[in-house]
């Protein structure tokens, strides 16, 4: 019986590592980007195979593809005047199989304008979603490992955040820096990084006590390889969620301002075109005009909906919080 | 004895976030590229002219001496002065606040008692269809946009059927019934206040009806629900007693995020109903440049949310005994 | 003749779930008469607990049942729901596991049993206030506890209230199901006692449910042993104790030491064992302290709670050293301050020539490799997202610069020191697709993978199966005799610790009462608290009746500590000043003992002769 270790010759690890601390390799990180991204497609694939799961996802990607696809789809510009074939401007026209969503007072054709406005609606909404989504995750992240003071600083300054209204406050900004997209940007990801970064932070807590985030740092892990190499991979799928609500809470934050008629009006969003419906004074008879970009809205939100339903049915979980 | 410790050290919290938000305010409005006072004091004024203006609204003078400047106004609760009134922000603000408060108490009142009832009823109904309509017309109020619900509602009601006015808190000239309380208990207020505050109800109830039922849901799966059972407790109670009581933890906790979508939808209802309250003032101060009125009604509203929440906070300890002791 | 008090035939419980049917329990017949005690003795899985359920109609509507039940002759599938409901508690009642969500957390203790009360017999609220303290009263809970919330209740007093709700109203039939689980031995003990006591009283017919065999073979009359869902072994306790017939029982049995005593056989008692000499860990009078209370009260040192004090020890290259002691008592404490997750509040922690005490995050990274720790919860101590082959690897990639290739060779070795073969089979496995023994030896790899000096292992078996847990316990040991690497075990179950350790350690309340060999402190207790806690093992010969031991009062929270001796409020042997007002030190030459009034060195031993293993522990 022999007794000392075994194992490889070649090497000596063990006691005699205590000088090499190793700095993370850039090959080391690709992997972890990696694991970012299999994390994600994994959630997609539970969210595809949830109940309801597959309808939403076939929906949403229904609405990108008409973003994507429409000059092919529609058959007029967005500032298109329609005249019809005596030359005269189609004003007003209700719903039929020409215009199938009716024309305006200005005869421009209210389907095109839908169509063309998904496209910016859903940048505008994903590229919000996204800045807000990347500050919560950070902000949960750190908030949450660190604790002490870090926690207590940064969790005050979430909850200043919760305390400001955000309609209120997009107004405000929209007041001081003037109306454009990047405003209505910027107003989503500095106040709605607030749900993002709880949610995450009190996911956070919980893996931090679970025995494989300690043992990680038992393991010689330093501070950061624990945060994004053991604890990120595991709250992506949180993360990708809150993506596709704050996609959401973007379009209708989008819809508001524009019906407040502070949002830019130099191309068609769907919220755009609602609010040349109610300020045409023409509502009482054109019926048709504010309801099918209302429409569009509801069902790209209820669709959003349905994906966090699916994720809950995935994690048997429950969000108290919202946005 | 526990209870009012905690009640405290959320005061204390309070405070703590009051002197962060204050100053952030303060900041939004004093920092941002290009000079706030530029909407009154035009570029094409006599230099001299802005000069004197400069002072007046005491912009020329460095922020940090601004900011305390600005507190010691607040500490005698002076807002400054509205560009576009010509005067005290507050006294304007104290009116609206009033009008506002008429249209948004009952309605967040009757959404949390709708929604929490109807959550409870369908979570613990036998029936899943009735179930499944509730949920999805719950998510399709959320996925509306409440300016589009009231638009629709305002079509339909008031310009269609003409059942309901559709602008307004009472009749122009149908004489000024009085001030204050009294002036609510008109018929003609109320007739005024029917459309608006349906909409608003509907538009909060969702949040509470889902998270009331979701956590029943969830309760009802719960070790002490077996025992209970098992226990020959009648159905009913088990439902109330134990299941209900505990669903209601969550949907208190929802309630300071709400608190920001309450205010938001309050600012879109004000504006389709022409409703003379706080949130159509900020829209009417942003188009007229009127800054220190935006000032004023972002930094009631920040207070008011901060208010609701250490509110809810204490409200929580108070029906949940754990958070109490720790 | 009378019918028996229950009767089942032919219980047969399927699931349905997304993968088709499954077969919880199968055919299951038992009787119980009035007065008798009959136990349901299984692993995780063998469903004992569905069966419990079944007989009280608590199962799942995915559940799908069949068979017979009948409750004193009365055909119990023919009852009506509204009628069964009057039996229930009435009739047939149900003491859950003392887990914390058997309570309902919102509603103080004493209204919950006025509800049962009210809800079966009329009454004014005084009334029913009255006769829910009584019954609080006679289970030990003191009327001024007894309108507290769950939460504010010890878990032994969680459980003497659900015990005094079951018998509110004196039902015919009490089901228990795993009564005692998650709770200290001596705690268990005074639950086995009210259980026994309140069978006696009320002269009910007991169906008990657990997977510990001791508790069964104190408490039982006969006992029914499942496993997957069918009955391999039934009859009176002296025959299924004394004579198993099935292999599956006597695998139970024999995988359990009798009486928390280590098999003889393995001659590890420092006579062919070489005595080890270095020193890996050296503990000298420690203390951790933690802040309790939120916010601006966190930064008061009024509100620290002393969680361990003074307690030093030593282990040695090659050495087991048990850790024993009910929770609360700073054990884990202890463990998470030797591997830096907590800091030390005084004394002095050395590791080899090192200092860990004082140490620097960056300087607590150098010394990771030398001591590594493997956690409780195997089914938490994994990455989800990682495959075995990351996991083990992981402290590699943190800390050094060895080649891919290297990294894996060590990874290959690591998993096959810690006995997973074939080693090619596990390493592309996730944490999901592996048993719990099996993460627990992926675990073990991980901490193994960086040679390390000192193995830290807190309650590494107290979530596997018995048998599970043996093999592990064993690997830990057999780490110690082939590598040499010091091993510091940690549990609450005295017979883990008695299989494994060369030495022992007692800790109560933060402090160390007693050190020695494992034997001698197991055999000759000298602290009364050690005497207390190696009487409180349930016996698993039937032949054997322990009386019960019941250790007066509850263990206090650290927040507020006896003065003195810290375990004189509960001792009988506490009489003088010195108890009360001094604290004693550990003294003694190789068995040591913090007492004033210790038990005799020689006293003679209080367990029965001990019993040869069946199971040969593999030698090496």
């Amino acid at each position: 019986m022999t007794r000392g270790w075994g194992g490889p010759s070649r090497a000596e690890p063990g006691r005699g590592w205590n000088h090499t601390v190793a700095s993370q390799t850039r090959a080391r990180r690709r992997t972890d980007l990696g694991r970012y991204g299999r994390a994600a497609l994994a959630a997609l694939g539970d969210l595809w195979r949830a109940p309801g799961g597959k309808a939403a996802i076939v929906f949403l990607a229904g609405f990108v593809l008409i973003a994507i696809l429409a000059p092919v789809i529609a058959p007029y510009g967005p500032f298109d005047r329609v005249r019809g074939g005596d030359g005269r401007l189609d004003r007003l026209l209700p719903p039929s199989l020409e215009h199938p969503f009716g024309t305006t007072n200005f005869g421009r054709d209210i389907f095109s304008q839908v169509i063309w406005g998904t496209r910016r609606t859903l940048s505008v909404g994903a590229v919000a979603a996204l800045a807000t989504v990347v500050i919560g995750v950070n902000v949960g992240l750190i908030s949450g490992y660190l604790g002490g003071k870090v926690d207590a600083f940064l969790m005050r300054v979430t909850d200043s955040a919760y305390a400001i209204p955000f309609l209120p406050f997009a107004i405000v900004l929209v007041g001081v820096l003037g109306r454009s997209d990047v405003v209505l940007v910027l107003a989503v990801a500095s106040l709605f990084w607030r749900t993002t970064a709880r949610v995450v932070r009190s996911q956070v807590l919980t893996l931090k006590e679970r025995a494989f985030v300690k043992a990680a740092v038992v393991g010689g892990a330093s501070r950061w390889r624990v945060v994004y190499t053991h604890l990120a991979p595991n709250v992506v799928s949180l993360a990708l969620l809150y993506g596709m609500l704050l996609v959401a809470e973007a379009v209708l934050a989008e819809a508001s301002l524009s019906f407040l008629g502070l949002a830019p009006t130099d191309s068609v969003s769907w919220g755009t075109v609602m609010f040349d419906a109610f300020t045409s004074q023409e509502m009482r008879t054109a019926w048709w005009w504010a309801l099918f970009p209302g429409l569009a809205i509801m069902m790209f939100v209820f669709a959003i909906s349905l994906l966090g339903r699916a994720y809950d049915a995935v994690q048997g979980s429950r969000r108290d919080v919202r946005l | 004895m526990a209870l009012a410790r905690y009640a405290l050290s959320r005061l204390a919290l309070m405070a703590a976030t009051i002197a962060v938000l204050v100053p952030l305010t303060f900041l939004l409005f004093r920092a941002v590229p290009g000079d706030p006072s530029a909407a009154v004091i035009g570029p094409n004024l006599d230099p001299a002219v802005q000069g004197v203006l400069r002072e007046r609204y005491g912009v020329d003078e460095p922020l940090a001496i601004q900011l305390v400047k600005y507190l010691g106004r607040l500490a005698h609760g002076d807002l400054g002065m509205s560009f576009q009134y010509k005067r005290p922000v507050s006294e304007i603000l104290a009116g609206k606040l009033f009008n506002t408060g008429v249209l948004v108490v009952p309605a967040i009142v009757l959404a949390l008692l709708l929604g929490t009832a109807i959550g409870a009823l369908t979570a613990a109904s036998r029936r899943s269809l009735l179930d499944r309509v509730v949920r999805n017309a719950a998510f399709t109020v959320k996925a509306s946009p409440i300016f589009w619900t009231a638009s629709l509602a305002v079509l339909l009601f008031s310009l269609r059927l003409d059942w309901l006015p559709s602008v307004g808190m009472r009749t122009p000239g149908q004489g000024d019934a009085g001030s204050g309380l009294a002036a609510i208990w008109s018929t003609d207020f109320l007739w005024h206040l029917a459309l608006p505050l349906a909409i608003m109800t509907l538009f909060f109830m969702p949040e509470p009806l889902l998270t009331m039922r979701t956590a029943m849901k969830e309760n009802l799966h719960e070790d002490f629900i077996e025992l209970a059972q098992a226990q020959g407790l009648r159905r009913r109670r088990v439902i109330y007693w134990h299941a209900a009581r505990n669903a209601l933890l969550p949907v208190v906790t929802l309630m300071p995020a709400l608190t920001g979508v309450l205010i938001g939808g309050q600012v879109i209802v004000e504006t389709v109903f022409s409703w003379p309250g706080m949130g159509r003032e900020i829209v009417n101060a942003v188009n007229t440049y009127d800054y220190p009125m935006m000032q004023g009604v972002f930094l009631l509203t920040g207070l008011l949310a901060v208010t609701v929440n250490t509110v809810v906070d204490i409200l929580y300890a108070y029906l949940d005994p754990r958070v109490r002791l720790t | 003749m009378t019918p028996p008090l229950l009767e089942v035939r032919g219980l047969t419980v399927d699931f349905e779930t997304a993968e088709g049917r499954v077969q919880a329990l199968r055919d299951l017949s038992l009787t119980i008469e009035r007065g008798e005690t009959v136990g349901l003795i299984g692993e995780s899985g063998s469903g004992k607990s569905t069966a419990g359920k079944a007989i009280l109609r608590l199962l799942a509507p995915t559940a799908r049942m069949s068979g017979g039940l009948a409750f004193q002759g009365r055909d119990l599938a023919a009852v009506p729901s509204g009628d069964f409901r009057k039996l229930r508690w009435r009739e047939l009642a149900f003491v859950p596991q003392a887990a914390m969500n058997s309570l309902d957390p919102v509603h103080r203790v004493d209204r919950q049993l006025m509800e049962v009360l009210r809800t079966h017999q009329p009454m004014s609220r005084r009334e029913a206030r009255r006769r829910a303290h009584e019954a609080l009263e006679s289970v030990g809970i003191r009327a001024d506890r007894a309108s507290d919330y769950p939460h504010q209740f010890s878990g032994g007093m969680r459980q003497r209230a659900l015990i005094a709700m079951a018998t509110l109203l004196r039902p015919a039939l009490l089901v228990a199901d795993e009564p005692t689980t998650g709770l200290d031995v001596v705690v268990q003990d005074r639950i086995l006692e009210l259980l026994e006591k309140v069978k006696q009283d009320m002269g009910l017919g007991l169906l008990l449910i657990t997977h510990d065999l001791g508790v069964a073979a104190e408490l039982c009359d006969r006992v029914h042993v499942l496993r997957q869902g069918m009955t391999v072994e039934s009859g009176t306790v002296a025959q299924v104790f004394g004579q198993p017939r099935d292999p599956y029982t006597r695998r139970l049995l024999g995988n359990a030491p009798a009486d928390g005593r280590r098999p003889e056989d393995d001659g590890v008692d420092g006579e062919s064992r070489p005595t080890p000499t270095r020193q890996a860990i050296v503990v000298e009078d420690v203390a951790i302290r933690y802040a309790t209370g939120r916010g601006m009260a966190a930064l008061a040192r009024r509100h620290e709670v002393s969680a361990v004090d003074g307690v030093s020890l030593t282990v040695h290259e090659g050495e087991v050293f048990g850790l024993a002691g009910e929770s609360g008592c700073g054990k884990s404490s202890l463990a998470s301050a030797l591997v830096g997750l907590a800091p030390l509040a005084a004394g002095s922690a050395r590791l080899g020539e090192t200092e860990i005490g004082a140490l620097s995050g960056r300087g607590w990274r150098a010394v990771r490799p030398e001591i590594q720790f493997i956690f409780q919860d195997p089914f938490q101590s994994l990455n989800p997202r990682f495959t075995v082959e990351r996991s083990v690897a992981e402290p590699l990639l943190a800390q050094t610069r060895l080649s891919p290739d290297e990294v894996r060779e060590w990874v290959l070795w690591a998993l096959d020191a810690a006995e997973l073969k074939p080693v090619d089979r596990y390493l592309s496995r996730r944490p999901h697709q592996l048993s719990g023994g099996e993460r627990q030896r992926v675990a073990i790899a991980r901490a193994l993978v960086v040679r390390p000096r000192v193995l830290l292992a807190d309650e590494p078996v107290s979530m596997l199966d018995r048998s599970i847990g043996r093999d592990v316990v064993d690997l830990l040991r057999r780490l110690a005799d082939d590598l040499g690497v010091a091993v510091l075990l940690i549990s609450h179950d005295l017979s883990v610790l008695a299989r494994a350790c060369d030495r022992l350690g007692v800790m109560y309340l933060g402090r160390l009462v007693e050190v020695g060999p494992t034997r001698e402190v197991l055999d000759h207790p000298r602290h009364p608290y050690t005497h207390a806690l190696v009487r409180a093992v349930p016996s698993e010969d039937p032949n054997h009746r322990r009386p019960h031991l019941l250790l007066p009062g509850e263990l206090p929270s650290a927040m507020n500590r006896p003065a003195g001796c810290a375990f004189h409020p509960r001792c009988e042997r506490a009489d003088t000043d010195d108890c009360r007002r001094v604290t004693p030190d550990l003294l003694g030459n190789g068995h040591r003992v913090a007492c004033w009034h210790p038990h005799d060195q020689a006293g003679q031993s209080i367990l029965p002769a001990p019993e040869k293993s069946t199971t040969e522990r593999s030698t090496t």
